[in-house]
């Protein structure tokens, strides 16, 4: 038998028992209708989850490290007893071996003090490991990232020179820093004009007056002589290999100023630093040379940032460290917390949704033994007449797909209609089935319920694939009926 | 004449839950190509197990059944299925048209298993329903039919994919004796005509004339085999049954009746 004509032979059977093949496709209909209701509402909450870690410009990837502190501390568990537990370059490799886990590197802020011409620049710079920079998920605007013996190279962000500013009239702040928008005449070309970071710069800072007036720090000597000032203070060139394009929203916060350095340089300048007042305090003479400077004691580390290859594997990794004795913190971790309560609250409207579909699957079921019992003699007559076992195997299962699909597209009409009333009129109730996320997505002109094509035509697979799966049955007892049965009881 | 079928001490059993059914003993035959048989007796004497046997329905219990030299027990279902598509057509005696299907698509109905593409088999149908009288019904479904009409198209279905062999049992059993005659003169004809083999299940002996030989059927053993006439009753014997009809009273009278359906029939 034909495809065509099985189809044909099958549509009949169906137009012809229209009340019950109708009742049998309302029941398919409510079941994946509701199904996909239940899922859209998930759907839409993902999304909306998606848009808020977007808004919030939270790295779902990234979890930060803290040394822990020895002493009384109040837990989960209640006050506990902690052991101190400092971060060193081990702990730091230990960490990178962890499964999942991608780059971990150390991380450590220096105000410096940056000088280009007449322009002056305080700026917090960032020490990572060259390494570790391109693999912590940083977009790379041109250039090239740091690299390994560049102890002189920064990378910029495309709005870090907008820091540079004219102290000479000795206001200390910087207006063009605090300006959002994209264009802005910056005083320091950073491809054309010298850049030295000025370090041990103690000092400086200690000669001179200071007082707070008007839009910040006021340096009372009024001004800086550059030449005079900066003369006794050590320098070196910085070589800015590359500049970071960091996302849009934070372009609109007001960021994109961050500097990145090799976190040995920023130790170094740190140590000689500490090294000169110390000195000082001892009245004593001493310049020590960049270079002359090697690592001191073991060294420890204030914050250590992980990155994982995948957020699913955030809150397990940060888990394991934290097992290790350390302090985490990961924006995923508040994220997470809402996103599996409204799971736990999806998946229970979904089972709910599923048992409908299931009584769908057993209505079909009965639809066709019925349908079969009362074409007991239609089946004989036509193996008696030539049909074979397949063809009246393929009739029944057709017969049952049809109905599971039709049921299928009559369901996805009924969610996509019921969808659009959901987001379109504010229902009370849906709020507080969904918590948290929804409200502000629908204080954002989010959505409740996001019907996708693929969940369309995941519906309509799983609707036929349920009549298919109720068929089998009633088209297997009909390939099992005698052909006799046609023929006796005349 | 060539021989279609052979069959060698055929014994068929049922098994009722412990009791046990002898409906055919021990049955040795043999049918001829173009020749029309009747197998004649009285109910239960086992007629339609044989007819079953020799269509494929059934196995024998032992014994065995050839069809040109092929024997029916060893087949598999799907050369069983493909015996019964090209080989044989039936005949029901109650039609067993498919309800949801008009006159011509139940007559292309055979044709369809046979995957034979549409045009084809419409021209098909359509002529053999021309040869049945029933040229311009084709559009009717089966219950807008008088039970005569049903059966030709029955008997359109049967002959539509030129079978060797056409089986009818009992096909004028719903029938009354106007339109028996004219089922069997048609049947006969058309089987006379495509020299096809036609193997009837009757009780009736006077329909039991029609074939050429007659084989009488009791208790699961051939009786006997004897001469037909190989032709229907002649005018005179017809007239003469019709009176004796009439003049009975004719309350016993058929349910189905050609003569209370609409006209139109033999054009
Ligand atoms: N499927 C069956 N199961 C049990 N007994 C059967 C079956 N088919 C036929 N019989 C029995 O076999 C005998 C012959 O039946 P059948 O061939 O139908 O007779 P006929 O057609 O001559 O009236 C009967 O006694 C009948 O009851
Ligand atoms: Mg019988």
């Amino acid at each position: 038998m034909r495809a065509i004509d099985t189809l044909s032979m099958c549509f009949r059977n169906l137009i012809k028992r229209k009340l019950r093949t109708f009742l049998t496709l309302l029941g398919v209909m409510i079941g994946t209708g509701s199904i996909i209701i239940m899922i859209s509402l998930g759907l839409a909450t993902d999304a909306q989850f998606a848009q808020m870690i977007e808004d919030m410009n939270l790295n779902m990837t990234e979890i930060q490290v803290f040394p822990q502190w020895g002493g009384m501390m109040w837990t989960e568990d209640g006050m506990q007893e902690m052991n101190q537990r400092d971060i060193t370059d081990e702990s730091v490799e230990r960490f990178m071996r962890i499964p999942g886990v991608r780059t971990a590197t150390p991380m450590m802020n220096e105000q410096l003090l940056f000088r280009s011409g007449p322009y002056t620049m305080m700026a917090s710079v960032t020490g990572v490991r060259p390494e570790a920079l391109e693999l912590m998920g940083y977009n790379l605007g041109y250039g090239r990232l740091l690299q390994e013996g560049g102890e002189f190279e920064a990378v910029f962000s495309i709005r870090s020179e907008r820091g540079f500013f004219d102290a000479s009239d000795g206001s200390w702040n910087s207006p063009r820093q605090w300006d959002t928008s994209d264009d802005v005449e910056t005083l320091v070309d950073i491809h054309e004009d010298s850049i030295r970071i000025y370090y041990d710069t103690s000092q400086f800072w200690n000669t001179r007056d200071w007082g707070w007036g008007f839009g910040g720090m006021v340096d009372e000597d009024f001004g800086l002589d550059l030449e005079e000032d900066f003369a006794p203070l050590r320098s070196f060139e910085i070589n800015i290999v590359g500049v970071i394009q960091p996302p849009e929203i934070e372009l609109r916060w007001g960021g994109g100023t961050q500097i990145f350095m090799d976190i040995e340089t920023l130790r170094l300048l740190n140590q000689m630093s500490d090294e000169t007042q110390r000195r000082q305090r001892e009245e004593d003479e001493w310049n020590p040379s960049f270079s002359a400077i090697t690592s001191g004691p073991r060294q420890t580390y204030g914050d250590v940032r992980v990155r994982t290859y995948s957020m699913d594997d955030t809150a397990e990794v940060a888990e394991i460290i934290q097992e290790m004795g350390y302090q985490v913190w990961f924006p995923g971790e508040w994220i997470n917390n809402q996103r599996e309560m409204q799971r736990g609250m999806e998946t229970l409207l979904a089972a709910i949704a599923a048992v409908s579909l299931v009584i769908a699957a057993i209505n079909i079921a009965n639809t066709m033994i019925t349908s079969v019992t009362e074409r007991t003699r239609e089946i004989g007559v036509m193996k008696v007449i030539g049909a074979s076992i397949s063809d009246v195997r393929k009739l029944f299962l057709l017969e049952s797909m049809v109905i599971g699909i039709l049921g299928g597209v009559l369901g996805v009409g009924l969610a996509l209609g019921i969808s659009y009333a959901m987001n379109n009129f504010d229902i009370e109730f849906l709020n507080n089935l969904n918590m948290g996320a929804p409200i502000i997505a629908n204080e954002g002109g989010g959505v409740v319920s996001l019907i996708t094509p693929w969940l369309c035509g995941l519906a309509l697979a799983v609707a036929g694939g349920i009549g298919l799966v109720s068929g089998y049955y009633p088209a297997w007892h009909a390939t099992r009926l005698s052909a006799l049965a046609a023929i006796r009881g005349d | 004449m060539g021989i279609l079928f052979e069959l060698k001490n055929v014994r068929k059993i049922y098994r009722m839950g412990t009791e046990k059914v002898i409906a055919l003993d021990d049955v040795s035959l043999t049918f001829e190509k173009g020749k029309i048989y009747c197998l004649l007796g009285t109910s239960g004497s086992g007629k339609s197990t044989l007819l079953n046997l020799l269509a494929g329905l059934e196995k024998p219990t032992s014994g065995s059944i050839k069809f040109r030299g092929k024997a029916l027990e060893t087949l598999s279902e799907k050369q069983l299925t493909l015996y019964r598509q090209g080989y044989i057509g039936f005949v029901f005696q109650s039609y067993n048209l498919l309800p949801t299907l008009t006159a011509l698509e139940n007559v292309t109905l055979p044709l369809i298993f046979r995957r034979m593409p549409k045009r084809k088999r419409i021209a098909a149908a359509r002529k053999m329903l021309k040869a049945v009288g029933l040229g311009n019904r084709w559009r009717h479904k089966p219950h807008e039919l008088s039970g005569g009409q049903q059966q030709r198209v029955s008997l359109a279905r049967a002959f539509v994919n030129e079978p060797q062999v056409i089986f009818a049992d009992e096909p004028t059993g719903n029938l009354d004796t106007r339109t028996t005659y004219e089922m069997m003169d048609m049947i006969t004809n058309m089987a006379r005509e495509r020299e096809q083999t036609l193997i009837i299940v009757t009780h009736d002996t006077e329909i039991s004339q029609y074939a050429d030989q007659i084989i009488r059927v009791r208790d699961g053993n051939i009786e006997s085999i004897t001469e037909g006439l190989g032709r229907g009753p002649s005018e005179e014997e017809r007239n003469l049954e019709n009176e004796k009809n009439n003049s009975n009273a004719t309350g016993d009278a058929p349910v189905t009746d050609d003569s209370n359906t609409p006209s139109g029939e033999y054009e």
